[in-house]
């Protein structure tokens, strides 16, 4: 940071002879190891070799397969004491090479492969390892995937999983006030409520779903265009027990975009939220739905194609089949100064 | 370099006060391969924005601050919640006083001991107000327990801190001087209205995590931070609004934010004065200012330097200097600054220093080391005081914007503990200032310090005191460069703006 970018340089010549026979270096490498493979030669030799080229390259997962099958082949496999010191050694072989490319499925896989065949891992230390990689990146894919996986393990272990479950989700609360858009916060947290929520009381479960909505509620009102929010608010809905439940959260969001609408007419997720709401609950329970709000999401359609040319097509269709299913003219788009007509 | 061999030598500028617009200036002269001299009368650094141990702190006020600058100081020892007359008020010295003072005391922090009982007597006969005589031995108890942790205080004269995407951080940056100082972030941003202290998120994150505002706000918080910050909709926003509309007309049109949330953005984020001094367009640039130092060094928009900002930051510059070349005397008693010619031509000016003559083309000084300076009706008022607790978190940094009911004027403050090893562990100091002299200013300042207390903390010493503007006849000369003490605003870029304006004179 604060440092001048070089501007990339012709190379010398002697790089460029380095280069070269860092090249041929390779390739004589590569090939070794190709043909001790077609061979099927399973000996430390062939680690030694592979290890070599793993470092160099680390994405052939070929020579990852033929490294793992040599290890299987070894005699000190059968013995559990030899088998731990190896795959110890394998992990901090890996803990080094991860840096080099962290979004290297073979990598993730490997380790994942070790953890599998140790006689005895330590998945403690495993989750100290992803959580200082989330803090990291905190929306890594392989990170989180992982993170599941640890603590899938770490549950067989433990006596009682509610407690695994609960820290797993207040880690993933720490995460989304750390960043509200952390999309792999809220999926991950969508894995866990319904455990957490089965091991609690009916009446603790209100109040639990009551924090929920009020978290994502906090999360649609600091930022209303970004979708993470919006898409776990419909998760919820859809994963409640009854239709009743379902109602109330429908219409605590129509009252939220409402109130958010009054300070910003034109926002456009909150406008087609609204009328996904709307019309989920005239799925539901039709009668629930007043003729002056069936008029609402028709004309909120019309505006939303005036202000999203990019998907105009969408709301003029959504328009067409709800007038058509409620019996009512289908709005024409309201011509919106300053802005083109845009025929539906 | 001995004594004797300054006399009769030539310089091209010598600059008067290691002040930071001062020493910013001499690194650059030097840098630019000027032969520079500076000069201090004091036998610190820093100038104005000096930072002191306790005993050091009181030393200045007894000793050092120049009387026409500073020509009162009031000290409270203790409690001051029946808002008791001063301790002691030190006031002009006393000729007399003040040498015989000086022969019969010991002058606290030199080598050894720091003894309360000296301290107190130093204060004694030099105040033109003083305790009674039975209060003595609590008071001096009192200066024993501060004194115990004499080294662990650093008390600036002008607290100030860096916006993260500011002008000096970017100079520190620039001239690689970053090596020589730790900041800490400012972690936090408090107003205090109705009594009551609260946060005001600066981020997204900050928004998120908030319990004090509700949803919607939360909502009117968002949508003002990124449509100002937003190059294209802050043209928007500006697009139709006269030139003299002030930013709290603007704010409450466009965003309808309450009273509370306008307090908000327009004390603790557009860092106002008072409630009209912002026009739209300043107060949109100071919101952007601020928005855009947030995510630099992390979810802070200033940092605070340790060991006292000036103060630090000052003596990095002097380093520079003095590695380009520079020569540094403090201690020096100037005695005059004249004119200088030579065979009928001019000459620059001529200093009469303690070690010598010396000439020079330029002259750079802090008013205060012209003999002529008047004050002028500009001053600012300062408080500082020293809690027995850390009100806002122990080991953090704050700054604070306290909205007066009674008078409705605001008060800059800011909240300094050991993170930024301002004060012992347990211990936290609280500075306030405002622009005004201290016969208008003294009872809102206090009224400021007692709202950030709170309930938690008593005060164990407070100071009080006024800086001045001083103008000297002599301003209009060519070669001699007045510069301007630090002002009003929380963070240091005047300071660089001033240093700038001069150096463009002088190179």
């Amino acid at each position: 940071h604060g440092r001048r970018r070089e501007a990339l340089k012709e190379p010398t010549v002697d790089e460029k002879e380095q280069n070269r026979q860092r090249v041929e270096k390779y390739c004589a490498l590569n090939s070794s190891v190709m043909d001790l493979r077609s061979k099927s030669v399973f000996s430390t030799d062939a680690l030694n070799q592979t290890r070599r080229l793993l470092e160099l390259n680390t994405e052939l997962h070929t020579v990852w397969n033929y490294r793992r099958q040599v290890f299987m082949q070894l005699d000190i496999w059968q013995d559990p004491e030899e088998r731990q010191r190896v795959l110890e050694e394998e992990l901090r072989f890996l803990m080094e090479i991860i840096m080099k490319n962290i979004k290297s499925y073979w990598m993730w896989n490997h380790r994942v492969w070790a953890l599998s065949s140790l006689p005895r891992p330590e998945w403690q230390r495993e989750l100290k390892l992803v959580a200082k990689l989330l803090a990291v990146d905190a929306r890594n894919y392989h990170g989180w995937d992982y993170r599941r996986f640890v603590v899938a393990r770490l549950k067989e272990t433990v006596v009682d999983e509610r407690v695994v479950d609960e820290q797993e989700f207040a880690f993933t609360t720490e995460q989304i006030k750390r960043d509200c858009a952390n999309h792999s916060a809220w999926h991950n947290r969508s894995k866990l409520l319904p455990a957490v929520l089965s091991s609690t009381s009916e009446a603790a479960q209100a109040s639990m779903l009551e924090e929920e909505t009020k978290l994502i509620l906090n999360a649609i009102y600091t930022d209303p265009d970004d979708q993470n929010a919006w898409l776990y608010y419909e998760w919820l809905v859809s994963m409640q027990p009854s239709d009743t439940s379902r109602l109330i959260l429908l219409r605590n969001k129509v009252t939220a975009i409402r109130e958010l609408l009054e300070l910003e007419e034109d926002s456009k997720r909150p406008l087609i939220e609204l009328v996904i709401a709307l019309t989920a609950i005239d799925c539901m329970r039709p009668e629930l739905v007043t003729n002056s709000e069936k008029q609402e999401c028709l004309e909120t359609l019309s505006v939303l194609q005036c202000i999203d040319a990019y998907r105009v097509g969408r709301y003029s269709d959504m328009n067409r089949i709800l007038a058509q299913r409620w019996g009512l003219a289908a709005n024409s788009s309201t011509t919106k100064p300053g802005l083109a007509v845009v025929e539906p | 370099m001995s004594e004797n061999s300054l006399d009769n030598e030539e310089f091209d500028a010598i600059v008067f006060g290691t002040g930071l617009v001062e020493s910013i200036v001499a690194s650059h002269l030097a840098a630019a391969d000027k032969k520079v001299l500076h000069v201090d009368r004091n036998p610190f650094y820093g100038g104005s924005s000096a930072c002191f141990s306790l005993s050091a702190f009181i030393e200045w006020t007894i000793e050092h601050r120049d009387q026409r600058q500073t020509p009162l100081v009031e000290i409270y020892m203790g409690d001051m919640s029946a808002q008791p007359p001063p301790t002691f008020t030190l006031g002009h010295a006393n000729e007399q006083l003040l040498a015989s003072a000086s022969t019969s005391a010991k002058h606290p922090g030199t080598a050894g001991t720091i003894n309360a009982d000296n301290i107190f007597d130093r204060l004694l006969s030099n105040c033109s107000q003083a305790p009674q005589l039975d209060m003595r031995s609590s008071l001096v108890s009192q200066l024993v327990a501060l004194l115990k942790d004499d080294r662990s205080y650093s008390i600036e004269l002008a607290p100030k801190v860096a916006h993260c995407r500011g002008e000096l951080v970017d100079l520190i940056i620039d001239k690689g001087i970053a090596e020589y100082l730790q900041f800490k972030g400012v972690e936090h941003n408090y107003l205090i209205r109705n009594g009551v202290a609260e946060r005001v998120p600066g981020s997204k994150e900050d928004v998120f995590a908030s319990d004090s505002l509700s949803l919607i706000e939360k909502r009117k918080l968002m949508k003002l931070m990124t449509s100002i910050t937003d190059d294209e909709s802050h043209a928007l926003l500006l697009d139709g609004c006269p030139e003299e509309m002030t930013f709290a007309r603007f704010l409450e049109s466009k965003f309808r934010l309450n009273a509370k949330l306008l307090d908000s953005v327009l004390y603790a984020v557009a860092r106002a004065e008072s409630k009209d001094e912002l026009t739209a367009r300043s107060g949109c640039e100071r919101v952007r200012k601020y928005a855009k130092s947030i995510g630099r060094f992390g979810r802070m928009a200033y940092l605070c330097a340790m060991y006292g900002g000036g103060s630090e930051i000052a003596q990095s510059f002097c380093r520079l200097c003095a590695v380009a070349g520079g020569t540094y005397i403090l201690s020096e008693e100037v005695r005059s600054i004249e004119k200088s010619w030579r065979d009928g031509a001019d000459n620059g000016y001529c200093v009469q220093l303690a070690h010598g003559k010396v000439f020079a083309k330029h002259i750079i000084l802090d008013p205060c080391y012209s003999p002529d300076s008047e004050p002028t009706t500009t001053a600012i008022s300062r408080a500082m005081c020293i809690l027995d607790y850390p009100v806002f978190g122990d080991d953090t940094t704050a700054i604070l914007s306290y909205v007066d009911e009674t008078e409705g004027a605001v008060v800059a403050m800011l909240y300094t503990t050991r993170a930024t090893l301002a004060a012992p562990s347990g211990q936290s100091i609280v500075y306030a200032w405002k622009t005004g002299h201290l016969a208008d200013t003294r009872s809102l300042l206090l009224r400021a310090l007692t709202a950030a207390r709170g309930t938690l903390a008593r005060p164990l010493f407070t100071a009080l005191f006024e800086v001045r503007d001083l103008r000297s006849s002599a301003s209009g000369l060519s070669g001699l460069y007045h510069t301007a003490p630090p002002d009003a605003t929380v963070d240091f870029d005047d300071t660089v703006d001033q240093a700038r304006q001069l150096l463009s004179a002088l190179l």
